[in-house]
């Protein structure tokens, strides 16, 4: 069953998909927003009970409540930028490695490649 | 006022032919004929359209990508184009709808794509003949699921680089 939902403000469709779907588990089919609308796509055996706290779970709604999704992506974003910011412009001299170990050196010059392809692949 | 098609007539010999019976059979036929049961809608929202519709096809907007159509002859081609986005390595589907019916092609759709890079957009479009449409008010919706994640229908809503006006189209033939 289909249930429209004139939505109060803006809605994080992720976040309030993941919070829906924890609370009411295989009852839930998803969301679809758009058109000024938001409608709630349930079995169609949902309980009553599960369309009023679907009802209350959308006011209830927050956009600025990351899905756990969003978070660990905001959080990979971070680590990323951070990482580029902590080595940029430091350059691998695989020579340093060569002098102990011939492999090393090797695996030196090849990650120095990849950082190379990858910086080429980025640039692109 | 739409034209209105009237079953050709099988003419008899020395058969009286009045100029109701030819402004029905000549004129209001080939007005129908150049003219036949058409509608449209180019998507100029406020707002871009998304789902994370698990279950079977649902309309992406009951109201505005809902043509009806009054049909005649049973044949009916639906088009559709548009730029659509998938979240993760999931799979996003779209199907007409016929109210009263469901999804005309059902399964899989009319077509379906997986994100396979992030960050892809997929500009998508189909076309298809339907066949043995019952005559009368008919009623066609785009429809879509997803395999799992978040599909986003640019429409027009000044999206930076997506800002895609999809249109959405039914015509008897």
């Amino acid at each position: 069953m289909d249930i429209e939902i004139n939505p109060r403000g803006e809605i994080n469709t992720e976040a309030l998909d993941a919070t829906l779907r924890a609370a009411l588990g295989a009852a839930f089919l998803g969301l679809t927003v758009g058109g000024g609308k938001l409608v709630l796509h349930l079995t169609d055996d949902a309980p009553v009970s599960a369309v009023e706290q679907a009802r209350g779970l959308v006011m209830a709604h927050d956009p600025a409540q990351l899905s756990p999704r969003q978070q660990a992506e905001k959080q990979r974003q971070a680590r990323l930028q951070q990482a580029r910011e902590q080595y940029r412009g430091e350059l691998l001299d695989p020579l340093v490695f060569e002098q102990t170990n011939p492999q090393l050196g090797l695996l030196a010059r090849k990650i120095a490649w990849l950082e190379q392809e990858l910086n080429d692949l980025r640039a692109t | 006022m739409p034209a209105i098609w009237t079953a050709p007539v099988t003419w008899n010999v020395n058969q009286l032919v009045t100029a109701g019976d030819l402004n029905q059979q000549l004129r209001d036929n080939l007005e129908w004929l150049k003219t036949p049961p058409m509608a449209s809608v180019i998507l100029d929202q406020g707002a871009d359209y998304t789902t994370t519709n698990t279950g079977a096809f649902t309309a992406v907007d009951a109201t505005v990508l809902s043509l009806t159509l009054s049909v005649v002859s049973g044949n009916v081609l639906v088009g559709f184009h548009g730029t659509v986005e998938i979240t993760g390595g999931n799979v996003a589907k779209l199907d007409v709808i016929r109210i009263g019916v469901g999804a005309v092609t059902g399964e899989d759709g009319m077509l379906s794509f997986r994100r396979v890079t992030s960050g892809s957009v997929y500009s998508v479009s189909f076309v298809r003949l339907l066949t043995g449409i019952p005559a009368g008010n008919q009623t066609f919706r785009l429809g879509w699921r997803v395999s799992g994640g978040t599909a986003t229908l640019y429409a027009g809503a000044g999206t930076t680089d997506f800002n895609i006006h999809p249109q959405f189209w039914v015509r008897e033939v």
